[in-house]
């Protein structure tokens, strides 16, 4: 037996070896190409890309609710709101704050003691000193309103002016019977001192006409662009969401996938909407092969006997969409309404389940073998779009039933099928 | 001279590792007959063996950067293109052949009468004719000196399938080099 294999071996060891043919190298450069593009294509997400599509939509929703939140809107001239300045006696600078509600403060500085002419102005050095005086002298209570009032009118002041000063300066260093806040009060630096700014803006007009660093006081003057007002939240909504989706890729066998996933939406002027959804699909599927082109790996048969039937595909994929969305319809809440939406969509992967069938075709008998993949590749992508008709429920309710339509943009339309199907929401709206 | 092959060799690997495409072809155009021999012997005809030689090749370009250049580089070669034999033979195979282990007794116990082979006879030509599975397990046996437990491991069958395939491989081999010699008596 021994000397039948060690011929055999002998004779296939010392075959002469074929020679090198071009069309085997053409056949070869040609895989390698395909091998080449198709790793091209794979585009491997860091771990922290996901973080950051996630917080996308939050972060939309985020911004737009501290727009939202601009008192009447955001035309305001930011003049009347409450304002603090101070005095810088070192830099001979006045930093003006404003209250601003989306950044909480505005800051303005300028320089005051550029000209002469600054002299009278209200925030200049020798004001500074004065009421620097006039703290200390408030501290050691040796100070009544008439000589404030005189002291006020003598840095060039008008005696009004003056006067709704001495309130303000009252109201910061707050009772002087208060023996308590006599340390407080000693450490409150007058650049402290809140002031009202519109009788400052009423008497800076000169200013305007010079050279001034910084900032003009006219800044203060905020007009928003116009694209603001376009993306001006009207109202928000968080939904639930239940769909059967259908993959449509040639080969599969009952394809089919179920879709479930919250919903998050901002209501823009011009009856659009930004949408964001999150939740999991989960894809189902049979193929009778395995191998590169339907991206699933060939498992060896539990027997020699066994021959492969088919494979079952159940994958759990993670969703996340974002997108922009158009109401054929400007009421807001009480009439049914055709929507349109379109977006992106990305799927991940979770651990998923393969389940191969193997025959025995003599006794028939089946058997079947399960396998876990955990891809580390990154999420694909995916076009959403979406028509649908919403119906208004009670008064803060939306019923929404879409029409769905994902196109993968992804090349392996196994993994990533194309899907339609229907997705019902229902939304609270706020 | 064994020095400068070795270093030629070398700078192949390193192109090919950098993904030149000379390089590629240098080192497919030098080892393209020993690679071929090998997967001819697993391949039922020379189209499936350029199959499995591609497949082989290009796990070898693609996973250079696995090889060990401490150990020769057609040892390497060879164990590529024998997985991709064995996976090429996992994809395509659609019948496969087994016995029952109890009759793997019988056809060793049996006396058979074993052919001599000539010098210039291409056994290859036989072996190609034997069934993918029988094949494939006389290889592994015969040629890579695997045992049947590692057999049965690679191919995912049990170590009776494993023994019985070589003997009917060997069985179907030894018929087919005597009605062979026997076409050429009779002529």
């Amino acid at each position: 037996m021994e000397d039948f294999y060690d011929s055999i071996r002998d004779n296939l060891e010392n075959r002469p070896e074929p020679s090198f043919k071009e069309d085997a190298w053409r056949a070869m450069e040609g895989t390698l190409s395909e091998y080449e593009r198709s790793q091209a294509r794979v585009v491997v997400w860091p771990w922290w890309s996901y973080v950051l599509l996630a917080l996308l939509p939050l972060s939309i929703l985020l911004n737009a609710w501290l727009i939202w939140q601009r008192p009447d809107g955001s035309t305001n001239t930011l003049d009347a709101v409450e304002t603090y300045a101070q005095v810088d006696t070192i830099l001979r600078t006045q930093v003006i704050y404003q209250t601003d509600t989306v950044v909480q403060t505005r800051i303005i500085r300028q320089l005051v003691a550029a000209s002469p002419t600054r002299g009278l102005q209200p925030w200049n050095p020798e004001m500074a000193v004065n009421l620097q005086g006039l703290k200390q002298r408030w501290s050691l209570e040796r100070l009544d309103q008439e000589e404030a009032v005189s002291l006020l009118t003598s840095s060039g002041l008008q005696t009004g002016f003056a006067n709704d000063n001495l309130d303000l300066l009252r109201e910061a260093l707050g009772p002087k019977t208060n023996a308590k806040e006599q340390p407080q009060l000693a450490n409150l630096g007058v650049d402290a001192l809140p002031v009202k700014l519109d009788p400052i803006v009423n008497q800076l007009p000169s200013l305007e006409g010079e050279r001034m660093q910084g900032l003009p006081i006219s800044g203060f003057t905020y007009t928003p662009p116009p694209i603001w007002e376009q993306l001006r939240p009207q109202g928000a909504s968080v939904g639930a969401q239940l769909g059967v989706l259908l993959p449509t890729s040639m080969g599969m066998i009952d394809p089919h996938a179920f879709h479930r996933s919250f919903q998050l939406k901002l209501q823009l002027p011009n009856q659009l909407a930004i949408w964001s959804e999150f939740g999991l699909i989960d894809i189902k599927y049979r193929l009778e092969e395995t191998g590169d082109r339907v991206d699933i790996a060939s498992v060896d048969p539990p027997a020699a006997n066994f021959e492969f039937q088919n494979v079952q595909v159940w994958q759990e994929r993670t969703h996340l969409a974002v997108g922009l969305e158009y109401a054929f319809s400007n009421k807001r809440r009480r009439s049914p309404r055709p929507v349109v939406a379109l977006g992106y969509n990305a799927l991940g992967f979770k651990p998923y389940e393969i389940f191969y069938e193997f025959i025995d075709s003599d006794t028939g008998t089946e058997i079947q073998v399960e396998k876990t993949i955990d891809r580390t590749d990154g999420p694909m992508h995916y076009l959403a779009t979406r028509a649908s008709y919403q119906w208004p429920i009670g008064r803060r309710g939306v019923w929404d039933l879409s029409l769905n339509y994902r196109r993968s943009l992804s090349d392996n339309r196994f993994t990533n099928p194309n899907m339609v199907g229907l997705i019902s929401t229902f939304a609270l709206q706020f | 001279m064994a020095d400068k092959d070795n270093l030629k060799l070398e700078l192949l690997l390193q192109g090919c590792r950098e993904g030149r495409r000379g390089s590629q072809r240098k080192l497919y155009e030098l080892f393209y007959g020993y690679g071929m021999n090998i997967c001819l012997r697993y391949a039922k005809n020379e189209t499936e063996a350029q199959e499995m030689l591609n497949d082989g090749f290009l796990r070898v370009f693609t996973r250079l950067h696995q090889y060990d250049s401490d150990y020769p580089f057609k040892g390497w070669l060879r164990k590529v293109l024998i997985n991709s034999a064995i996976d090429y033979h996992r994809k395509h195979k659609r019948h496969q052949l087994s016995i029952a282990t109890e009759d793997i007794g019988k056809l060793v116990e049996e006396r058979q009468e074993i052919p001599d082979i000539h010098a210039g006879e291409d056994v290859m030509l036989y072996v190609q004719q034997l069934p993918p599975a029988y094949r494939m397990v006389f290889n592994l046996y015969v040629m890579e000196g695997y045992k049947h437990h590692e057999i049965a491991e690679k191919l995912s069958i049990s170590v009776g399938a494993s023994k019985s395939n070589l003997s009917r491989a060997k069985e179907k081999l030894r018929k087919l080099l005597i009605n062979k010699r026997n076409l050429k008596i009779g002529r």
